[in-house]
């Protein structure tokens, strides 16, 4: 994993898995703190957006399963591919660790001569969502205006957490909750997703007790639960 | 009050968008609720919030609420309103209600209710009690605990003085082991009664054990040292071999169980009763029990009054057979109550056991050592044990288990609370205040012992499939009014689609709905009054959780809507009997019920919780009894492992197993054309919902669309059925079509559907019967002798695809509409 020089801090999120319940409440906090659309009344089945989303992961025969479950968001990451991708450099990352997108200078490649967007590709996790009514992409900020506001709150998500699952903190600052974690659970019960992208993902996982990281990390993230819109364009 | 820079004002206030039980924050600015967060002072929720109470703003001001008082123009159900005032709206409810009450008596008025998000259902049983006289109140009593866990906790731990603490409570804070009994209490008490995901997380972190009970790979069994994969139904043979295990094994509570029980009571075994006073003496009390005296060889009489022998220095025998002479001279063998439990648990191995609930016997060894062995260990236990025909028994065997364990009312075990000295209303509570006398014979109680008889009721309530078919029949007396308070009986009730649309649509004259929103049920009102979300007026509840909860107002209430405080205090004032309700405020009101406990609603509101006084043990210093006599409130005093007050009843005094009424081997033929077992309500497929309500909150409504249907991969397969294609479910009593949810996680011969669905969406009536789980099941299949539970789970059914979605109803995935 490569180091970034620019950023002093890392912000990010540690997921406990072992104690991730799969409620679903950090993507209806996330909504409500981030304003984000909701579908309309008359069409309540629609689906509304999301900047983050609960995956589960299911493996065994009746009745021997395990299931297990990963809440994943924009991952903040070291070296985001995202934004090299932006023609437009609405992507930046912040000192702190900050992944952002600059209100105003998406224009969700409108322009662009095969009119594609090029950064929602660009993530390997899919964690950018196309805002169709503002016409710009969008993606977790973990908070950014919380934490500016305060430097001791939380994101939404993991303010609301029912399991109390997820840590906030400076990845770089041994002292962090997450550092601290991480020092708790052993480094090598800590995994991100897709490692072989080499770009620092700020959004880690401890795995669960019992499971090997091995098998963690190559887990099938098809399966759905809750959050992030279908895009047909990933 | 905190404020902030922005002028945003946050207030404190307990949430009750379940069940209540978390401490929330609300963000209000300009007089506008804009956030809601959890309270990191919250003792239950410690600062998570759940999707409901997060979402809570878009229920308050969202379109659906019922804005002003409204009557009906076109026929019933027309969905044609007319906007009145409150006061046109109160004074012909308050003219109607009299003239229906003076002409043909009170019972022929029915007042419902469901599960309080109104909260002041209470007064309002208060007010039709007292003032309208009527006994035929209908909750959801007999679909929910209070007409079965407090049953079973009636006649065998015993009425507790008044207010009631309930044996419904566990302690999941200090439990060493915790016992989900087809609950998955991370789904279902996500928030009921206080964060239950919240607190099993904590208890997973300190290395509690979980035992999960489920035919549902569920939340709760995902994070369980072991789950008991079950077959629906068949809860009963796993409590008894549980109980099997543990006292053949000794692994009981020796102390607790010849200490404390009526197990050494002796049973006659000519007549198989327990022996009473009265067989042995002529004029004897047949509320004393007689049991051997192992130092005499003679037998004693158990002096319940006294809540003691009748002889000092008594070693009474656990075991043994005795001769016993009569009153009337003939002498008859007697065996003790003990001896008798464990001639019926014999044949309970878990092996035996094994072959009725389809769990492995090791797995049913292993979780009964478990749970006790670990200590102390609590079981939670959700409505499937209410919701069949044999509610009764199985309360009773799992509450047995909590007693011969060791686990009642300890600390980490399950626990009766204590309630702070919490003023309560409701009928009895104050001189004046009750029902009129005569009416309480009136009640429709469909001949059930737990509806009719007040000795075995905390909470009576009339039989609610009976009233529906009165209203129908006219018989045995006619019933012409219906007050309905946040109820939804066409989504929440059994078989709405035979009695229930015609009581409402044709048969009742007079129908008041207060609600908060518009339902399929409100749009059958004559008059519909718009009540306030518990957000929008000042309330304090001793509901159920250890303690008193305080909810402060955080906005004005919305449009013209108006607490049910106001709806109760003008129809009381206006049917002259104001005398009753004297408060003018809310929060007068709650600083009179919080009078005893020394502290007002607005200091209350500072924290909005304050919990009980912690006692434990209660039975050893006489907390459980109004004579404040060490024991148990019930009719020996004892905790009756061997209930004489069921016996006297004509009820099995120990738990019996019968199988489901439908069932594979009790009809074999029906079992041919409905091969699989369906279970209705588990909120497995992410349940964002309480019961019939928050449908129509699009952030809540967008985690669960549709109504689901599960399924497993196997079975989808074999029916050529697919995920998320739309499924027919069919039982002999009627058909209603599911999305399906095809998973590895169910037991492959069981299908699960999620209840109370109705599509907010749609033109009223709201596809009511598109995809209710509740025409798929019948009261009139049968129903418990005690309780009169109604077989709402486990009864057999068939899927097969079907070509969409309900009319109207949009599916992106499949087309429709």
């Amino acid at each position: 994993m490569t180091k970034t020089a620019n950023s002093a801090k890392q912000y990010g999120i540690l997921v406990d898995m072992d104690y991730c319940l799969g409620c679903g409440i950090c993507v209806i906090a996330c909504k409500q703190e981030n304003n984000l659309p909701p579908f309309t009344d008359d069409e309540p089945t629609a689906g509304g957006h999301a900047w983050n989303q609960v995956l589960s992961i299911t493996n065994g025969k009746y009745p021997d399963l395990s299931r297990h479950y990963l809440p994943v968001h924009c991952m903040h990451c070291e070296e985001p591919p995202c934004l090299p991708a932006c023609p437009k450099d609405a992507i930046y990352k912040r000192e702190d660790g900050f992944v952002l997108i600059a209100k105003g200078k998406c224009n969700a490649c409108v322009d662009q001569p095969d009119g594609v967007m090029k950064c929602v590709p660009a993530c390997p996790y899919g964690a950018i969502q196309f805002n169709e009514q503002k016409g710009v992409v969008e993606a977790c900020t973990l908070c950014v205006h919380r934490i500016d506001a305060d430097p001791k709150a939380q994101p939404a998500c993991v303010r609301a957490c029912i399991g109390r699952c997820l840590s906030f903190g400076d990845f770089n600052d041994p002292n962090s909750a997450v550092s601290n974690k991480t020092k708790l659970a052993g480094k090598e019960n800590v995994f991100v997703l897709k490692p072989e992208k080499n770009i620092g993902p700020a959004i880690k996982y401890i795995k669960p007790k019992g499971v090997s990281v091995d098998k963690v990390a190559r887990l099938d993230l098809s399966e759905k639960m809750y959050g992030f819109k279908k895009q047909s364009h990933v | 009050m905190p404020k902030t820079e922005t002028g945003t004002k946050v207030l404190k206030t307990a949430c009750y968008l379940c069940h209540g039980g978390c401490i929330l924050l609300a963000h209000v600015k300009d007089g506008k609720l804009i956030k809601m967060e959890g309270d990191p002072d919250g003792p239950h929720n410690r600062g998570s919030i759940c999707e409901k109470g997060n979402a809570a703003i878009q229920y308050i001001y969202g379109p659906h609420r019922l804005k002003y008082p409204m009557k009906r123009v076109g026929k019933r159900g027309e969905n044609k309103w007319q906007r009145i005032s409150w006061d046109e709206a109160l004074d012909t409810i308050a003219e109607k209600l009299t003239y229906y009450r003076d002409k043909f008596g009170g019972e022929s008025i029915v007042y419902g209710w469901g599960t309080g998000r109104v909260i002041d259902n209470i007064p309002f049983k208060e007010f039709f009690g007292t003032v309208i006289g009527t006994p035929n109140g209908i909750g959801i009593g007999h679909l929910c605990l209070t007409k079965t866990r407090m049953p079973a906790m009636t006649v065998t731990t015993g009425k507790m003085p008044p207010p009631p603490g309930f044996a419904i409570n566990r302690d999941f804070e200090k439990a060493n082991c915790i016992v989900g009994w087809g609950d998955t209490i991370i789904d279902s008490r996500n928030d009921f009664m206080g964060a239950g995901g919240t607190r099993i997380a904590d208890a997973l972190r300190r290395g509690c054990k979980l035992i999960a009970i489920d035919p549902v790979y569920t939340r709760l069994a995902q994070k369980s040292s072991i789950w008991l994969p079950i077959r629906p139904g068949t809860d009963i043979a796993l409590a008894l071999a549980w109980q099997h295990v543990i006292i053949f094994e000794g692994l009981y509570d020796r102390e607790f169980v010849e200490k404390w029980t009526n197990a050494p009571f002796l049973v006659r075994m000519d007549t198989r009763n327990i022996l009473r006073r009265s067989d042995v003496e002529k004029g004897g009390n047949p509320d004393h029990f007689v049991a051997w005296d192992t130092i005499s060889r003679a037998p004693v009489i158990w002096n319940s009054t006294e809540v003691a022998y009748e002889k000092p220095n008594v070693k009474p025998a656990m075991s043994g057979t005795y001769d016993v002479k009569l009153a009337d001279g003939k002498v008859i063998k007697c065996r003790t109550a003990w001896d008798v439990i464990k001639e019926n648990l014999k044949e309970w191995t878990p092996e035996k056991a094994s072959e009725v609930t389809w769990i492995p016997a090791e797995k049913i060894r292993e979780s009964a050592i478990m749970y006790a062995t670990t200590k102390p260990a609590c079981i939670e236990w959700g409505v499937a044990m209410s919701q069949c025909a044999r509610s009764t028994a199985i309360n009773q065997a799992i509450l047995q288990l909590e007693c011969i364990t060791g686990n009642f009312d300890v600390r980490g075990g399950n626990a009766c609370w204590l309630f702070p000295k919490f003023r309560n209303v409701g009928l009895g509570s104050r001189p004046g205040i009750g029902l009129p006398r005569g009416q309480a014979e009136k009640r429709v109680t469909g001949g059930f012992p737990f509806s009719s008889e007040q000795e075995l009721t905390i909470a009576p309530s009339a039989w609610q499939p009976g009233v529906w078919k009165q209203i129908v029949t006219g018989k045995p007396y006619p019933i012409k009014v219906y007050f309905a308070c946040d109820s939804n009986p066409l989504v929440g009730h059994e078989k709405p689609d035979r009695y229930i649309i015609q009581a409402l649509r044709d048969k009742l004259e007079f129908i008041v709905w207060a609600d908060i929103t518009m339902t399929p049920s409100t749009q059958y009102a004559d008059i519909l009054l718009p009540s306030c979300t518990p957000l929008e007026r000042d309330w304090v509840s001793n509901s159920m959780e250890a303690g008193v909860f305080a909810g402060q107002k955080v906005i004005e209430p919305v449009y013209e809507s108006k607490p049910d405080f106001f709806i109760y205090r003008e129809l009381t004032h206006r049917m002259g009997r104001g005398d009753i309700w004297p408060w003018k405020t809310e929060e007068e009101w709650c600083d009179w019920q919080l009078e005893e406990m020394g502290i007002t609603f607005r200091e209350l509101t500072k924290t909005c919780f304050t919990p009980s006084p912690e006692d434990w043990k209660k039975y050893e210093t006489g907390l459980f009894r109004k004579d404040k006599k060490p024991g148990f409130q019930t009719t020996s005093g004892k905790c009756e492992l061997y209930s004489s007050v069921l016996e006297k009843y004509g009820i099995a005094p120990i738990p019996l197993f019968s199988y489901p009424l439908q069932s594979y081997e009790k009809n074999p033929e029906l079992a041919r054309d409905y091969p699989l077992i369906l279970i209705t309500g588990s909120r497995e497929v992410n349940y964002p919902f309480f019961h019939s309500q928050y449908r129509q909150v699009p952030r809540l409504r967008e985690m669960q669309p549709f109504p689901m249907v599960m399924i497993h991969s196997d079975t989808a397969a074999q029916n050529g059925i697919k995920d998320g294609d739309w499924v027919w479910v069919q039982s002999k009593f009627g058909k209603s079509r599911f999305k399906a949810d095809v998973t590895p996680r169910i037991m492959p011969r069981v299908v699960s559907v999620t209840h109370s669905w109705w599509y907010p969406e749609l033109p009223p009536p709201y596809g009511v019967f598109e995809s209710s789980c509740n025409i798929l099941v019948d009261p009139e299949l049968g129903a418990d002798p005690g309780t009169g539970t109604t077989e709402l789970r486990g009864i057999l059914c068939k899927v097969y695809k079907a070509e969409g979605p309900p009319p109207g109803v949009v599916d992106k995935e499949q087309g429709g509409a």
